[in-house]
């Protein structure tokens, strides 16, 4: 063998064996989570509240319940905010303000979210003298935020240029050429990058400490101290009781499996943007 | 040969991208009801041209125009861009239907993105008579309702040009609408101007020589900016007055 081919054969499998790793390391989560918290994947575990202290059953039905609340009120909050600061980004291309908006998103989303948490604790918790589920989505909306101006804008920059000179040679002003086509034909994209974007807060943890706190009962009110599923893995994985330990890698699991489930709907819409582009 | 009826007038444009200067003094008189043929070797400035009638040009940052268009009489820097848009229409050199809409929403894309609401029966009636304008209503009649973007190219590019005239305009624009396509929709569109010159005036724009000569009535030709000749088709071919149509002619550039 030359030492030509032999180097294009080594590289060929650094690349494939690199690949194949990546796969692999998921597998091995997953698979590692299930066998854990496998003995309490059951009916009970979605349904019920954590049993009282001592008694054992129970479940995280108070989790699942906050891990909706708090991720589609963030999202709620972060949506309008988000596109609408894509929209404008990439409308005024070049322009000084939308430069300083793309740079500031960019910033945001490099913020620890343990520093979003500390910060949604000064402001919101002790201002208001009590943790709160809200506090919760309102500190995740602010990691919501610049992950959607930033898919927004991106999606945005795919729609072909010629569809929109078409839409402003029939007449149309640039509020109706935004609206009507530019995220008409987006919104497969823009969904999707919502979905990511909600993906990515739904496991966070550290800014639910200082936040919703957590909570043994299932809590419905999001002015109240609320349980999300990253919060009882936290909780339940620090616990001395081996019952606790096994029920948060059963929590892993649902929340593992929630976040993959949103990231497959992403790419599966975005795959159908990019047909359109096509 | 009596003086034909102008639909548009141009006097002194002149057209910048930045500090390039694309055009210099383009002083034209466009004939109603006919076609008229802008040539000229490629980036002579002729989509530029026609871009600075329904001032599209305008809008690509760091680009602009200085010069009077004269529309039916009337100097369109007093009207709202909107209203110029609405009577000069313009067809682009691919086919760009609307991929969210239907064939059937394409047609009317000019009334509903500039927030006209029409009765339904109206409606109905725009788009049949405007796609029986295009050649295409036989042959889409039982697809209204699918995506603009299922048709064939050579028909995509006729459902923008419906799109272009349900709006009534004085004047479409089309700048090389038959680059992109192959020669058995080239020819049907070559086909379908003159017929649609009893309603509207053309301007088409083209770097081919043959199509120049087969699809206009008048021709504009342009060099550098410049606006070198424009006469009727058939005299600038024949007889050219200015030596660099006439070493375009005969093919010495581009």
């Amino acid at each position: 063998m030359t030492p030509r081919k032999l180097k294009n054969s080594v590289m060929g499998f650094l690349v494939a064996a690199s690949a194949a790793l990546l796969i692999a390391v998921l597998v091995v989560i997953v698979w590692h989570i299930f066998i854990s918290g496998v003995k309490y994947l059951n009916w009970n575990f979605f349904t019920k509240a954590p049993a009282p202290m001592g008694e054992s059953g129970g479940g995280v039905f108070n989790a699942i319940v906050g891990t909706f609340l708090i991720t589609l009120v963030a999202a709620a909050i972060g949506t309008p905010f988000g596109m609408f600061a894509g929209i404008y980004v990439a409308e005024h291309r070049g322009r000084r303000f939308a430069d300083v908006v793309r740079l500031c998103a960019d910033a945001l989303q490099g913020v620890p979210s343990i520093v979003i948490g500390i910060f949604g604790y000064t402001f919101l918790v002790v201002r208001f003298r009590s943790y709160s589920a809200l506090s919760a989505s309102v500190a995740l909306a602010f990691m919501f935020v610049p992950t959607t101006t930033r898919v927004t804008e991106e999606v945005l920059n795919l729609v072909p240029s010629g569809l929109k000179e078409a839409a402003y040679a029939l007449g149309a002003r640039q509020s109706s050429v935004v609206w009507n086509v530019s995220i008409k034909t987006a919104a497969a994209g823009i969904t999707s990058g919502l979905l990511t974007s909600m993906a990515r807060i739904a496991g966070e943890t550290a800014p639910l400490l200082f936040t919703a706190f957590g909570s043994r009962y299932v809590e419905w009110n999001m002015l109240r101290p609320m349980s999300a599923l990253p919060l009882q893995i936290f909780i339940y994985a620090g616990s001395p009781y081996p019952a606790l330990q096994q029920q948060a890698w059963s929590a892993a699991f649902v929340l593992v499996l929630l976040i993959l489930l949103l990231q497959y709907s992403a790419k599966h819409l975005i795959a159908r943007v990019l047909r359109v582009k096509a | 040969m009596e003086e034909p009826v102008i639909v548009l007038e141009t006097q002194k444009i002149n057209a910048w991208f930045g500090k390039d200067q694309i055009l210099f003094d383009v002083s034209a008189r466009i004939p109603k009801n006919r076609v008229t043929a802008i040539m000229g070797p490629s980036g002579c400035g002729k989509t530029t041209f026609v871009r600075t009638l329904n001032r599209l040009h305008q809008m690509t940052p760091g680009a602009r125009a200085t010069g009077t268009v004269l529309l039916e009489g009337t100097d369109t820097s007093t009207m709202d861009v909107v209203d110029v848009r609405k009577h000069i229409g313009m067809v682009f050199q691919r086919p760009n239907p609307f991929p969210t809409m239907t064939v059937y929403e394409n047609v009317l894309a000019g009334y509903v993105l500039t927030g006209q609401r029409l009765p339904r029966q109206k409606a109905d009636q725009i788009v049949e008579t405007t796609l029986r304008k295009v050649g295409l209503w036989s042959e889409v009649q039982s697809k209204l309702f699918k995506a603009g973007t299922s048709l064939s190219g050579g028909q995509q590019q006729r459902l923008c040009i419906a799109r272009a005239i349900a709006m009534e305009p004085a004047l479409v624009l089309f700048d090389e609408p038959t680059s992109a396509l192959d020669p058995k929709s080239t020819s049907v569109i070559e086909e379908l101007l003159s017929d649609l010159t009893t309603e509207y005036s053309i301007i088409f724009v083209t770097h081919g020589l043959q199509q120049a000569a087969r699809v206009s009535d008048y021709v504009a030709f342009f060099m550098l900016g410049e606006l070198v000749e424009f006469g009727e088709t058939k005299r600038v071919f024949v007889g050219p007055q200015d030596k660099r149509t006439e070493d375009y002619l005969s093919g010495k550039y581009g």
